[in-house]
């Protein structure tokens, strides 16, 4: 056996005292460091959606939405309430989300 | 090639934050301290001046202003300390990316394959010194070394006593720097391993260091080979960038405004402590299996208490359940005495998204949900917008928690 130990990390992650808040803080940080861009679907990909969510629309069927927002994937299950073809964005549990910032619309 | 890590390190981190606040303060001995009529009504941090007149960290307010007339008290404000400490966390990854954290006011950076841009250790030091200073008001010590250990040991021995704050660790030169130092100068050597050494006559780092390994490893085991690689300045950590990333455990304790020693009182803490951890856990979206309950005795002269920890059926975020099996350990390991802290963790953590579902309690997917439901009332109306009935009673410390972090006000 060497007389030189190697274990990682170990001494100073078991010595080191920081707020569970400090911590959290740090995460949060480098979260925001990590942002996605905001998607750029093409021209046919958005007429894929628009089509899922006319269905919806009409036929009353519930979809999941994954849109972006500020760097991150929001989901939001529900029946589309109303589209704004003129405004581009669609209205969904009394929320408007900009067709520009979708990334997907599944049926659930 | 040999890297170089630095330990950056604030002088008097607290005090230095509230006197660039308080600017008029700037020549007068200033203390931050903890509330007076609580247990934590300690010193937490005193500036260079106040430190002259002798206070030192952890005595009481009223041992201080005996030894310092004039001196100005202040309370604390952990939440600035947080931001703070994450600014200099941003001036550090300036210099490199490779930016550790190790407390509130202590970060290891490694400049290694910085040099080429921003000069020599010494340069960028005083550049660090410079930015810190002209951004926070505050004064930075480095300690440079060629590895963590002698990082930090370079600033806890050398640079803190240095007029400008900066020491190089060399390895080569450690039997005329570091080896003549008494034992307790040594990283990691704490007060009673510092005992059973002098015991032995071992007295200086360089007499440890000089000491045959195998015997140091007979006596005291991988803790003594530890601190025998100190004491030659060695160690293969790396500067981890994902340290705080991933969770082991979720643990809270609170060191009680008064000694308890009725099994009521303690359980209406324990039961907050549990719904804390649990609170966390839910944010985090895990479940843990075990439980892990820490008591500590009221008497600072007789240390007592106990730790203990239980594996549970499975995995859970569940306020009630955690506190179930905590109340057991309780039960079954506390001694009747009185006790000043108490400390609830929870660990093997899983994934809350599978979950077991009983066959003897049809109840239990609605009452996981109902915890992320209080969750969410909380996160909108704030900590006691939901608390339990028991927390109405005199023992309970919801309220007082709730501005608090690490125990001192926000």
């Amino acid at each position: 056996m060497s007389n030189f130990l190697k274990r990682g990390n170990l001494m100073w992650e078991g010595s080191r005292m920081m707020l569970p808040e400090h911590i959290q803080a740090l995460r949060e940080r480098k979260r925001k460091a990590t942002h996605d861009p905001q998607p750029n679907l093409t021209e046919d990909e958005l007429t894929e959606l628009g089509h899922v969510a006319m269905d919806s629309l009409y036929h009353t069927i519930e979809v999941t939405v994954v849109y972006w927002q500020d760097g991150y994937d929001q989901r939001v299950t529900g029946v589309i309430d109303e589209i704004d073809s003129l405004g581009k964005r669609l209205k969904l549990n009394g929320e408007w989300i900009n067709i520009t910032v979708l990334k997907r619309i599944d049926r659930v | 090639m040999k890297k170089v890590i630095f330990l950056v390190d604030m002088q008097s981190f607290f005090a230095s934050v509230e006197k660039a606040k308080h600017y008029h303060n700037l020549n007068r001995p200033l203390v931050v301290s903890g509330d007076p009529t609580r247990r934590s009504g300690v010193i937490l941090a005193a500036c260079p001046l106040a430190k002259k007149s002798g206070i030192q960290n952890g005595e009481r307010l009223w041992e201080a202003e005996q030894k310092c007339p004039g001196l100005v008290t202040v309370p604390p404000h952990m939440q600035e300390y947080i931001d703070n400490s994450i600014v200099i966390t941003e001036i550090l990854e300036s210099v490199t990316d490779l930016v550790e954290p190790y407390s509130i006011d202590e970060q290891f950076m490694d400049v290694t394959h910085s040099q080429k841009l921003f000069g020599d250790p010494y340069e960028i030091a005083s550049y660090i010194q410079h930015e810190i200073h002209s951004k926070l008001r505050v004064f930075a010590r480095v300690g440079i070394g060629e590895n963590k250990v002698l990082a930090k040991m370079a600033c806890d021995n050398f640079s803190k006593k240095n007029e400008n704050g900066i020491f190089f660790l060399k390895k080569e030169e450690l039997e005329d720097t570091l080896w003549p130092l008494p034992i307790e100068k040594l990283f990691r050597a704490g007060g009673k391993m510092s005992q059973h050494l002098r015991r032995r006559a071992i007295r200086t780092i360089g007499e440890l260091a000089r000491t045959d390994v195998n015997k140091i490893k007979k006596e005291w085991g991988i803790h003594g080979q530890v601190l025998w690689m100190n004491a030659h300045g060695v160690d293969y950590s790396p500067i981890s960038l994902t340290s705080t990333n991933g969770q082991k455990a979720i643990g809270n304790g609170m060191t009680l405004p008064r000694d308890y020693s009725e099994k009521a009182e303690i359980k209406v803490v324990l039961l907050e402590l549990c719904e804390e951890v649990c609170r966390r856990a839910r944010l985090a979206q895990v479940m843990g299996q075990t439980v892990s309950l820490g008591v500590s005795g009221a008497s600072y002269e007789i240390r007592t208490g106990f730790h203990r920890q239980q594996k549970m059926a499975e995995p859970t975020n569940m306020t009630m359940e955690v506190f179930r099996y905590a109340c057991d350990l309780l039960e079954s390991f506390w001694d009747r005495e009185p006790i000043r802290r108490l400390h609830v963790s929870l660990s093997s953590l899983h994934s809350d998204q599978t979950i077991q579902l009983s066959l003897f309690e049809e109840q239990r997917g609605e009452n996981i949900q109902l915890g992320y439901v209080t969750d969410e009332l909380v996160k909108k109306y704030g900590k006691t917008a939901v608390i339990r009935a028991a927390s109405l009673l005199p023992a309970s410390q919801v309220k007082e928690r709730s501005a608090k972090i690490g125990g001192h006000y926000k």
